[in-house]
């Protein structure tokens, strides 16, 4: 959970909560909690827990205590230059639209004549048409920019650092929808750093002494005078740049290759109050076949050594890596920053991001290291081709949730099941809505011997509400008593032996969650829409039927979406079914209000699942009419402890399960 | 004032253990004992020291299965 109150033009701003899924749900429950039984103390935890949330979003907590350093002239400033280095990028990408096709520069440049014969797809080109590309070290940086069917990279000479990486894939949404997305948000620090035995290579000017194929050759001199190449190669059509670092001085020394620029938040354009756009990034790495994950809450700096593979940094929904050749017995540096996400022409959404950098350090073995950098989206057939184990980086199970029943064992392949199954329904229907559509009857489906009997007990619940209401009426001083007679209730009425308990309903929660995680996170939802609800433009985006005046409600937002009122509609009809008991009128009314307003800023594909899971339940329950408790059923002898120790013997008459889920199933 | 934290507590683990059953679209599940897992999980907290309370709670949903007789299994 972070957020801050932005105060950037010296207004008042309303502080904005963010929140994780899981706090979000805990308080959540904490408000259901308290409309069913408004007591003191439930009270007194729901004053508590509104406290909590106001306390860690306070000034108090994130600046005093936390030391978040947001200044507002800071902040301002930082704004200011994210939008130049903008502006910067924009030029440069015009550069190299205006100069792709009449390849301008001198001959060495010229020279990827080659990359245009094997697929006219790759390019490289001098942005800066001015400069004389001599082999004396120039004193004015230059840019280079490579494109290939993927990517535009832009390279400067000063460093032969990586200061722009556009997918052309990918665009920003909202208002930038026609701009591509840069992974490097800093273009002053950019990607591909290089120092060897500490010394430091971005600073220094380089020369491009080669252009051939695909590869782009930079040539510098080490402090020694000894000559030092960074070379880059691209292919086509992967998100993957070789990155190889060759010179005589370089055998035996500690080379030191990183992804300082960070990676780009592509969604900080979006504003919403809560859990739909979380854009946390997270900092990865690995030896090749384990994968560690972690996150920084502010600044500092984490190094791990051990032998390691590649280290690397997520967002939502791009993923960086620095990729050594083999693995190696490598010291890491993940240093975390602070970033400043402000769009120009919004009320800040958040003022503060944590930012990483990241550093594998290792030993030399030959005068030429080889490694790569993986830069792209991330996209589950895109990361697992490497074979890196990139893709375990898209579902991550992070701090205390690791130690819920080993979750960071089971969760993520279970997620990635769901994702691949998500993908594969795509590919049959062609269409995402549908695909989630099928995802939820299919998880309804795999759920549903837990499901259904669950229903069945709970329409012979709804029947013997009066009873069970006359029985709390009766023994209200002896609550020992009346749980008594409540069992033997059941007994008689044979509920319970229909009832799975309470184990199967903790058994479903995972497959709930995963498919939650999933349509959140999945990229492939990015920017996707369905025929099946034709007023959504992006099912990975909360949905607006039309916006209200301003900022909206507090909490609700600005958007009024038609699902998550479908939703509340249905719980309503459901817990007016089910409840009968006087004391959670209150809930009746306020748990769909409380659905209403959580779901509202949730992405439209979220919803959706959860409207259609909602609705399939109450189909199922509605299915399964109560059998007439008229009909004879066979007796069973059953013997119920007692609360003095003896037991009684009751002759009850059992229900006979199965049966009445035939509608449900010719339904399918 | 320990007491009151304590029925703080369980009043919280009572309230979480139903709103997940609203969240998780789960409200059919119908406890086999009396009382119910989610009161049992209440009464546990308020009555027994914090890591007793869990294993009794543990114990108690690992028991509320299917195939379980269920029964009065009061605290």
């Amino acid at each position: 959970m972070r957020g801050g109150t932005p105060c950037t033009d010296g207004v008042a701003v309303p502080h904005i909560i963010e929140f994780d899924f899981d706090f979000y749900l805990f308080n959540i429950l904490i408000l259901k909690g308290w409309l069913t039984n408004v007591n003191k103390n439930t009270l007194l935890a729901f004053v508590l827990i509104a406290f909590t949330v106001i306390f860690f979003n306070s000034d108090f907590w994130n600046r005093t205590i936390l030391k978040r350093p947001v200044p507002a002239n800071q902040s301002q400033q930082r704004a200011a230059n994210a939008a130049d280095n903008n502006d910067g990028h924009a030029e440069t990408s015009a550069a190299a639209g205006g100069t792709a096709n009449n390849i301008t520069g001198t001959a060495e440049i010229t020279a990827p004549s080659t990359a245009h014969a094997q697929g006219d797809s790759l390019y490289i080109t001098d942005g800066d048409n001015d400069s004389a590309l001599a082999l004396l070290p120039p004193l004015v940086a230059d840019t280079i920019v490579v494109e290939t069917n993927r990517l535009i990279a832009a390279f400067t000479t000063q460093g032969a650092r990586i200061i722009s990486l556009k997918m052309k894939d990918y665009n920003h949404s909202g208002t930038r929808a026609d701009e591509m997305i840069d992974l490097i948000t800093d273009g002053n620090l950019g990607g591909a750093q290089l120092s060897i035995n500490n010394e430091s290579f971005d600073d220094r000017f380089f020369t491009v002494t080669g252009a051939a194929g695909h590869d782009l050759v930079f040539e510098t001199k080490a402090s020694d005078g000894r000559p030092l190449q960074k070379i880059f190669s691209f292919s086509d059509d992967t998100y993957r740049i070789g990155y190889t670092v060759r010179g005589d001085g370089v055998a035996g020394q500690k080379v030191t290759i990183g992804w300082a620029g960070g990676i780009g938040d592509a969604e900080g354009e979006r504003n919403m109050p809560f859990g739909g756009n979380i854009d946390k990034r997270r900092a990865h790495y690995s030896d090749g076949y384990t994968v560690n994950h972690f996150e920084m809450r502010r600044r500092g700096v984490e190094s791990p050594s051990g032998l390691f593979r590649w280290v690397g940094m997520s967002s939502k929904y791009f993923f960086v890596a620095v990729v050594a050749d083999r693995m190696s017995d490598a010291d890491i540096k993940i240093e975390a920053r602070d970033v400043t996400v402000r769009p120009p022409n919004q009320r800040p959404s958040r003022e503060v991001d944590i930012d990483y950098s990241v550093f594998y350090q290792f030993e030399a073995e030959s005068s030429e290291v080889e490694s790569w950098i993986y830069a792209g989206p991330g996209r589950i057939g895109e990361m697992s081709r490497h074979d890196m184990k990139f893709e375990k980086t898209l579902f991550p199970v992070l701090s205390w949730a690791r130690h819920i029943l080993w979750a960071g064992a089971w969760f993520p392949p279970l997620a990635e099941i769901i994702l691949k199954i998500l993908l594969f329904l795509y590919g049959l229907v062609k269409d995402y809505g549908f695909a989630i559509f099928f995802l939820t009857l299919l998880s309804k489906i795999v759920t549903f011997p837990m499901t259904q009997s669950s229903a069945r007990s709970m329409n012979r619940m709804r029947e013997l509400q009066p009873k069970i209401m006359a029985l709390r009426q009766k023994h209200k001083s002896n609550p020992q008593k009346m749980n008594q007679e409540m069992m033997a209730l059941y007994k008689a009425e044979g509920v319970n032996p229909l009832n799975p308990g309470c184990l199967p309903m903790f058994l479903q929660m995972p497959i709930f969650i995963a498919l939650f995680v999933v349509l959140r996170k999945a990229i492939e939802l990015r920017g996707a829409s369905s025929f099946l609800l034709p007023w959504v433009s992006d099912l990975s985006q909360p949905e607006a039927l039309f916006y209200l005046p301003g900022n909206g409600l507090p909490i609700y937002g600005a958007n009024v979406a038609l699902m998550p009122i479908i939703m509340a509609a249905l719980t309503f009809f459901q817990q007016r079914q089910m409840m009968q008991d006087p004391n959670q009128k209150a809930m009746l009314y306020m748990m769909p209000i409380i659905m209403l307003v959580m779901f509202n800023s949730f992405p439209a594909g979220v919803v959706f699942y959860w409207t259609v899971s909602s609705a399939l339940g109450l189909v199922q329950q509605k299915w399964l009419k109560p059998q007439p408790k008229s009909k004879p059923g066979p007796t069973a002898t059953v013997t119920m402890a007692t609360a003095g120790g003896g037991t009684t013997t009751v002759k009850a008459p059992v229900k006979k399960s199965g049966g009445g889920g035939s509608g449900k199933r010719k339904r399918r | 004032m320990a007491g009151r934290g304590k029925s703080l507590i369980s009043e919280i683990a009572y309230a979480s253990i139903q709103g997940f059953k609203t969240i998780f679209l789960m409200q059919g599940a119908i406890c086999k004992f009396t009382p119910s897992c989610s009161q049992y999980a209440r009464e546990a907290i308020k009555k027994l020291p914090l890591h007793l309370a869990m294993i009794k709670i543990t114990w108690r949903v690992l028991r509320c299965h299917p195939l379980s007789k269920g029964g009065f299994d009061p605290i």
